[in-house]
């Protein structure tokens, strides 16, 4: 269904995004690039914690920076995630359209409620075999 | 507290959850999803095949099963398999799902319940299984949200 993505990558993606921060890193890389200390800023920790997601992000492949000794702007890579999405989607069109098919299949199966509708408790009873 | 998640978060931010509500009484629709000859039969899009032959299901935790569907007019062969977690016939079913020789896997939810008139309502649940249940996100935005926000925002680039 998914052989066209690498399962590694998908992985890769799916572990960088299991994190807050680094969600919010690339929600804010969505609206341009920046640099670390751009990044660091609507977070408490250290510029030092900020590059080290920033270098999960990158190794996933969801980033890419830049090469200027100073600035090293980050900028979002999309196709990872357009990937992912992708693959998320796929699932659900497979069970919407299968899920068709089981009301389709359902409404073709004779029933009868009489037999089939679950037997109530007998009264102070509960729990004796019946 | 939601049955969907190990950590209790949202279920509607995570994963795939769709409800749908069928002409059948639960023990029907249970049975659907745990016999092969049945599930073969409306497991798959429309232009998919599963021949009944090839559908085994061993329904108790800890339990495997299997499908091998033939899909597309290519009938490209796609090995499904899983592992039944909880088994609470007929209310309740967890199973994990993988089309991936490699054991990559997502989590299957399905909760029946009885609407009375022998309708039944089904809620579907499916969410990765390759994180620990530990990592996954308590964040407000979902990983649909977020996925949808930024397919949008791809496709405007």
């Amino acid at each position: 269904m998914n052989s066209a993505v690498a399962v590694d990558q998908l992985s890769s993606t799916f572990a960088a995004l299991a994190d807050p921060t680094r969600r919010a890193i690339l929600a804010r890389l969505a609206d341009g690039e920046a640099t670390v200390n751009q990044l660091a800023e609507p977070f408490t920790m250290s510029l030092q914690a900020i590059s080290k997601h920033l270098k999960v992000l990158e190794h996933a492949g969801l980033i890419t920076r830049g090469r200027t000794a100073q600035a090293r702007p980050s900028r979002l890579h999309g196709a990872p995630l357009k990937d992912a999405a992708d693959w998320l989607e796929g699932y659900r069109r497979l069970w919407e359209e299968s899920f068709d098919r089981l009301d389709e299949h359902l409404k073709r199966q004779p029933h009868f409620p009489a037999l089939q509708r679950e037997r109530p408790a007998p009264p102070g009873g509960a729990g004796l075999p019946t | 507290m939601p049955e969907w998640t190990p950590d209790g978060s949202d279920p509607e931010t995570q994963g795939i959850t769709i409800t749908r509500v069928f002409d059948a009484p639960r023990e029907l629709v249970f049975k659907a999803w745990t016999e092969p000859e049945r599930f073969a039969r409306w497991f798959g899009p429309s232009d998919a095949e599963v021949p009944p032959s090839t559908v085994s299901m061993d329904v108790r935790p800890g339990g495997a099963w299997r499908a091998t569907m033939f899909a597309g007019p290519g009938r490209h062969e796609i090995r499904w398999k899983g592992v039944y977690r909880e088994v609470v016939a007929p209310g309740r079913l967890v199973f994990t799902i993988s089309d991936q020789p490699s054991g990559e896997h997502e989590v299957v939810t399905v909760i029946l319940t009885d609407l009375g008139d022998d309708k039944t309502e089904m809620r579907f649940h499916q969410v990765g299984g390759h994180l620990p249940p530990e990592e996954y996100p308590r964040a407000k935005h979902g990983w649909s949200v977020f996925f949808e926000r930024m397919a949008e925002l791809l496709a405007e680039a």
